[in-house]
């Protein structure tokens, strides 16, 4: 079950303990931001070892789910790019993984289910973002 | 790193949730859109199968030996 936490939380929570927090967490803010200005962001999950204790996390994690019936197909820069894996990863190196409602909420549950444990099977929180 | 047997169940179990997921998402997405989206899920899944294969690759003799 996602922790919910607003985005003052999640700064004071796990984006200012360290100077490689204090970046991943800036850049989370202009994904958010780039995410929000569709008008089409339902629901926002972070997941990995941002969510943890871990002092230096190597990257940021996060599922976005979108209204049922958006598309990427009319964005522009620099919106689309939060859609597109790897360009997102080059420039906030954040790794934005995204589907739409349209998709059973099963299937989201069951992939935010592999999202809470770690390589070793560890459980890792799974926070969602209070839009 | 797949280290026992419960963490190779746990990761065929979590290939197969990708696998669902990809499948239910290339139905109800457009083409270009689930171009898009499918990125960071297949590249989940092939870390994870890779895993998997280089567990199975070797037998728990040489698993232990390795580990100690």
């Amino acid at each position: 079950m996602p922790t919910s936490l607003t985005i003052d939380e999640l700064r004071q929570q796990h984006g200012e303990i360290s100077a490689r927090r204090q970046f991943l967490f800036a850049r989370f803010q202009t994904v958010l931001r780039l995410l929000s200005e569709t008008g089409q962001l339902r629901r926002l999950y972070l997941f990995g070892s941002f969510t943890t204790a871990k002092l230096v996390p190597g990257d940021l994690d996060c599922l976005a789910v979108m209204v049922a019936g958006f598309t990427t197909v009319n964005l522009t820069s620099p919106h689309l790019e939060v859609f597109q894996h790897d360009t997102c990863r080059l420039l906030y190196q954040i790794d934005v993984f995204w589907v739409t409602e349209s998709i059973a909420q099963e299937q989201i549950d069951t992939m935010l289910d592999v999202f809470s444990r770690n390589r070793e099977g560890t459980l890792q929180p799974i926070i969602e973002v209070t839009l | 790193m797949i280290t026992n047997d419960e963490q190779l169940h746990q990761a065929q179990k979590d290939i197969q949730t990708m696998w669902r997921f990809l499948e239910a998402a290339r139905e109800t997405h457009s083409p270009l859109d689930y171009q898009r989206l499918a990125v960071p899920y297949l590249l989940q899944l092939q870390e994870r199968h890779q895993e998997v294969v280089e567990y199975l690759s070797r037998q728990p003799a040489l698993l232990g030996a390795s580990l100690a």
